[in-house]
């Protein structure tokens, strides 16, 4: 059982003062074992923080980060599954899930994770799951109205994947579940 | 010495974000409250010099944003006084900072600004006011930004802005889109090139806009795309003696897909049959480069197709007759 934390869109200091508080005392040093983070941090004080909740950090470079060092995607593989990064202004149209499989069927993986709408979106499909932690500050957003801070944890179990959604709705923390299985069919090309 | 200096340059930093922070802090729920507390943030950080501008003027230009979209449901009031807060005020403001801003210089920064102003305004239906944002993110384009790679984000940014915008009528929307095109065929490199190109595909069909679904020029798109495709082949052939990858070509494939499931006529099951036969064809040739990436990108693309066809209904007939 693998824990991973998936999240972007943070926009600190542009649109937002910081995460919300109930979402820091959730996110404590030492439960999760790896960090996705889809990009727009934006600044070094948030990549600090990050990294000691978890050292294991893979960041993607969004359109407002300084940081020229983050790709623009990134692939790593834990457990049986294949993971795929990518902010996704790079995909148009923006947050369009036929486009967002194409770039799935692309980078060749099981679960695929975005940012950029700061929408929270988790869509399963026979090549695997298509997952947008939608923005973990609420930042705002041209594309999305009214964005409620959220951010995604995976639990990574053999053959299956638990994803949580947390969204921060009039002050209190939601959670919703969605359940997905890897198929044998959906295997891939060993490289 | 270079210690220290390198000291100050993190406290200076740390110091105007900050004061970045400070300002999303600030809020009034009632508009004209807002824009007074903005006005006067606005007059405190135009002083801050042009070191400081980049740190403070985007925050200031989202808390503007976000009293727009506040003020965005209510129709303006004949009879309200001339001084009340509007939408239109605050755009001429957002268009005056961002200006302060690109004269820095921060070209990169100020481009996706005027953008998202551009998005802002269509959403209030003012489409002098978002044309104008757009020919400002364009001047700075062609005058400011250089660097490729800067260029590839910005052509991104904005072609996927225009694809989002319905405010334009056909000639400002023809202009801008033609535009976006031709700086995609200009970029340095011929993979960026077909990209960006191929993405420009989506400014002539909008799926939720009955009037915005122009297949004969997505297919002019695409064959720009492919000719692009092409010519990066014969370079990576002249450089290196070898074919180099059918990546961009499994690309397009895609995109013709894509628009051929949305019911382009113009895209044709021959065309998409041509498609999988040239890539195949190359992919065994002799001077192919070996690339498992692509590889398993195009695996992965005629499984989508096995799935498709299997699906029965309207996409099942649909992908019936290609044949993988």
């Amino acid at each position: 059982m693998v824990l991973v934390l998936a999240l972007g869109d943070l926009h600190v200091p542009h649109r937002a003062p910081d995460l919300p508080a109930k979402f820091k005392s959730m996110l404590v040093p030492g439960k999760i074992q790896h960090i996705i983070c889809t990009g727009n941090l934006c600044i070094k004080e948030v990549h600090d923080y990050l990294k000691t909740l978890c050292p294991d950090l893979h960041i993607t470079r969004g359109e407002y980060d300084e940081e020229t060092r983050y790709p623009e995607t990134k692939t790593l593989t834990i457990g049986q599954f294949k993971l795929g990064l990518c902010h996704g202004h790079q995909v148009i149209p923006w947050g369009d899930l036929d486009s967002l499989a194409m770039l799935q069927r692309q980078l060749d993986v099981d679960i695929l994770v975005t940012g950029h709408t700061h929408q929270f979106t988790a869509y399963k499909h026979e090549g695997g799951v298509v997952i947008n932690p939608g923005s973990a500050t609420g930042a705002y957003s041209s594309i999305t109205y009214d964005v409620n801070p959220s951010f995604v944890l995976m639990d990574i179990d053999g053959l299956r994947v638990v994803v949580y959604v947390y969204e921060l709705i009039d002050g209190e923390v939601k959670v919703d579940k969605i359940d997905f299985k890897k198929t044998t069919t959906a295997s891939h090309t060993a490289h | 010495g270079n210690l220290q200096d390198e000291i100050d340059e993190d406290d200076f930093k740390e110091e105007q974000n900050s004061f970045a922070r400070l300002i999303q802090m600030l809020y009034n729920e009632d508009p004209e409250e807002m824009f007074k507390i903005i006005c006067t943030v606005r007059k405190h950080i135009l002083t801050g010099g042009p070191k400081r501008l980049p740190f403070t003027i985007p925050s200031l230009i989202f808390s503007c944003l976000k009293l727009v979209r506040q003020l965005q449901g209510q129709d303006e009031n004949p009879f309200g006084n001339e001084t009340s807060t509007t939408p239109k005020k605050i755009f001429q403001l957002l268009n005056q900072t961002i200006e302060a801003l690109s004269s820095v210089p921060a070209p990169e920064l100020s481009l996706r600004l005027y953008l998202q102003c551009a998005e802002a305004a269509n959403d209030c239906d003012l489409e002098p006011v978002a044309y104008e944002f757009f020919t400002q993110a364009y001047i700075l384009y062609e005058e400011e930004i250089s660097d490729s790679k800067a260029q590839v984000t910005a052509i991104h940014l904005i072609i996927g802005t225009l694809q989002r915008m319905h405010v334009f009528g056909v000639e400002n929307r023809d202009t801008l889109t033609h535009k976006a095109t031709g700086y995609s065929a200009k970029l340095l490199k011929k993979s960026d090139q077909c990209r960006a190109v191929y993405a420009c595909s989506n400014l002539f069909w909008v799926d939720d806009q009955e009037n915005m679904k122009d297949g004969e020029r997505v297919l002019l798109c695409l064959k720009r795309a492919l000719r692009i495709a092409n010519a990066a082949q014969q370079m990576a052939n002249a450089a290196r003696g070898n074919t180099g990858s059918v990546t961009l070509f499994v690309e397009i494939l895609n995109k013709y897909l894509y628009f051929f499931e949305k019911g382009n006529p113009q895209i044709t099951v021959s065309t998409i049959q041509g498609l999988i036969e040239l890539i195949t064809t190359e992919m065994h040739s002799d001077t192919a480069t070996p690339d498992p990436a692509a590889d398993a990108f195009f695996a992965s693309t005629l499984r989508y197709i096995q799935f498709q066809k299997q699906k029965g209904g309207a996409v099942g007939e649909k992908y019936e007759p290609i044949k993988v």
